[in-house]
């Protein structure tokens, strides 16, 4: 049994709507309602899902870039919440994260050398020869050219940008990468370039990731276990082989018949969700999803549903098992 | 053969610090009546200054520099490229009408939904205002609007972007237009929302006769809703064909490029296909084939003279040394 990592037990984030003079706190958007999960140890975790489903706030919460309202984080046995800024600044050079637009996420002032320098510049003492020798190690490794260094990101493509981005994020040497949506800017011929950056980074530095995405295929590629959410909860969590080819609950099966198949030959069978998706403000009593599936029973419309374990590590919020 | 659009060598430059630089090269293709023609290319391939230059809405420093668009209906028969801006207004909306990639922008915030789409009836119809409302209401419920009267009255930042979206279709829907130009109308939505807005698109498609062209990045539209599909690749088409050609007979080494990226998602023993490099910029490419740089298959012609598209089937063209036979006499 490999070891846990992180351990995410009931998280809650919920946004306040403030309104009026006062400012008054009006009511709620309930982002994250109830997550728990965990990660081992050199893993890829994804969690996925549609806009709106929790899936970046339960990411960014990990790193305390959004302070949850509740719930705890264990990293390697200490509490997250209970850590001081000092503390977690430091700590930060463990668990690091990688934006989805690497348009907005690099300081165009920076040349690409300073945005590799100010990591190890904050989080170690290191000589200005060492930090200078890391950089050059860390542009090779992920496939720019030495040449690139002295350049600003507008130079860069979307692609290169990403590469600078990764960089960044690895230089400290982190146990935890916390990827959000690292390709979803990026075109198809560039996209399977940075994912396989990842793969060989990942395994080359045993590096721990989650993987935050909307998109199925490339989850289903790169992850061992994945966390399906719809509407802050998580509807499914289990191994990529297990949901992708015996998905469980109804939400799954259908945002997996909703992908379009690269064959015109072949006329999908196709499950289209009727509606949308609730809002977070106001969200359906009784499972999340109630108000869009098509199996849906009166249970469903009282209470909701508890993840429960269907096959070894194979676990589904839905009331029909 | 009965075409309602036909594009012939169409070129359209940009100007750029007083020089002039060309992003579409030689562009050239038929739209049938009742089709559907795919355009798929990657960020920046010309694809969808394409899509504007057919309705005129180019502006500077964008200019369609050559080339002929002809929009056929019945015995008419109109050069859009010459035609004057009475004539064009005419066209936009009723003849011709355009679905835009991000419904949240293309819908004005300061106006209700039901002033939107009545607008489109007032300008090209004499229609009474109680008819008109009648019309809007009906259209909504087409595209599958719950509630339609009280959605009408509402204004864009109320409605969820799967709903602007059908909002913008019923729009671009409710004159019964000839064509539709619809780009990237799915790239902004999430999964589950894009398949229930392709099916609505192939359902009113087939029930108003409309032809239809879309432009896309995802291979997977494409399949899914195109008869026959073009591949742009830095300004030019690589390869034209049917859905079938495109996708079972793949000519182009960066079509296949493309296809075997997505496909090699599925395949979990091997390293993801990639295709290596960038997209060359407008301005800067060589004298040879504008892919040549990134394929693995490139032949020592291939950075020397630019090929031309060829035909290798009566359906089916592709733009590479491959198919005129890596020939040199001439």
């Amino acid at each position: 049994m490999t070891n846990v990592i992180l351990e995410v037990e009931n998280l809650k984030k919920y946004f306040p709507i403030k309104e009026g003079i006062f400012n008054r706190t009006k009511n709620y958007v309930r982002a994250v309602e109830d997550v728990s999960f965990s990660v081992r140890e050199k893993e890829t975790f994804a969690i996925v899902g549609e806009s709106g489903c929790g899936k970046s706030t339960t990411g960014r919460s990990i790193l305390r870039l959004i302070e949850p309202t509740s719930g705890s984080l264990i990293y390697n046995g200490r509490d997250l919440l209970a850590l001081s800024n000092e503390e977690l600044r430091k700590l930060r050079r463990e668990i690091q994260i990688i934006f989805q637009n690497p348009y907005s996420s690099l300081n165009p002032r920076m040349t690409v050398r300073k945005l590799l320098s100010e990591p190890l510049e904050h989080n170690f003492r290191l000589g200005q020869g060492e930090i200078k020798e890391r950089v050059e190690a860390m542009v090779d490794k992920v496939g720019l050219s030495r040449k690139h260094l002295d350049r600003y990101p507008h130079q860069f493509s979307g692609g290169q940008r990403q590469r600078i981005s990764i960089a960044r994020s690895i230089i400290t040497n982190p146990k935890l990468v916390i990827a959000d949506e690292p390709v979803s800017a990026l075109d198809v011929s560039i996209q399977s370039q940075i994912l396989n950056l990842l793969m060989e980074l990942q395994k080359d530095l045993g590096l721990t990731m989650i993987f935050i995405s909307h998109d199925l295929n490339v989850v289903r590629r790169i992850s061992n276990r994945v966390a399906v959410m719809y509407l802050g909860s998580i509807a499914e969590i289990g191994h990529t082989e297990d949901i992708f080819n015996s998905p469980l609950h109804p939400y799954t099966e259908a945002l997996l018949s909703a992908v379009p198949s690269l064959d015109p030959t072949v006329k999908k069978q196709r499950n289209i969700l009727k509606g949308e998706i609730p809002s977070p403000i106001n969200p359906p009593s009784g499972c999340a999803f109630q108000t869009r599936c098509s199996k849906v029973m009166n249970i469903c419309k009282e209470k909701r549903p508890e993840l429960k374990e269907i096959d070894k590590g194979h676990r589904v919020a839905c009331h029909i098992y | 053969m009965d075409n309602i659009l036909e594009v012939k060598d169409l070129n359209i430059d940009i100007v750029d610090n007083g020089s002039i630089k060309s992003l579409v090269e030689n562009v050239s293709f038929n739209v049938k009546r009742k089709g559907s023609l795919g355009i798929v290319g990657e960020s920046g391939c010309g694809k969808s200054i394409t899509a504007l230059s057919i309705m005129q809405l180019l502006s500077y420093p964008l200019k369609a520099s050559r080339g002929e668009i002809i929009y056929r209906d019945g015995d008419k028969q109109i050069e859009l490229r010459e035609a004057n801006k009475g004539v064009m207004r005419k066209i936009r909306g009723k003849e011709i009408s355009m679905i835009f990639q991000e419904p949240m922008t293309a819908l004005d915030p300061l106006f209700t939904i039901e002033e939107q789409i009545g607008e489109v009836l007032e300008i090209h119809t004499d229609l009474r205002k109680s008819e008109i409302r009648k019309l809007v209401l009906e259209m909504l419920d087409k595209v599958g609007i719950p509630q339609p009267e009280r959605i009408m009255k509402n204004y864009p930042h109320q409605l969820s972007g799967g709903m602007l979206q059908r909002v913008v279709i019923s729009m671009a829907l409710i004159l019964n237009p000839k064509l539709i130009i619809a780009d990237e109308p799915t790239t902004a939505l999430d999964v589950t929302i894009q398949a229930q807005i392709l099916e609505l698109i192939n359902d009113l498609r087939s029930s108003y006769d409309t032809s239809i062209i879309m432009i896309t990045h995802d291979l997977g539209v494409i399949a899914e809703t195109c008869e026959d599909v073009i591949v742009f690749y830095a300004g030019q088409i690589v390869e034209q064909g049917s859905v079938i050609d495109i996708f079972h007979n793949t000519a182009h080494p960066y079509t296949r490029g493309l296809i075997s990226a997505v496909r090699s998602l599925g395949d979990k023993d091997t390293e993801l296909f990639t295709i290596a490099g960038t997209v060359p910029l407008a301005g800067e490419f060589g004298k040879g084939c504008r892919f040549a740089d990134r394929c693995s298959q490139a032949l020592p012609i291939c950075s020397e003279r630019e090929p031309e598209l060829v035909e290798i089937s009566a359906s089916h063209k592709s733009k590479c040394w491959l198919y005129n036979g890596g020939d040199t006499s001439d």
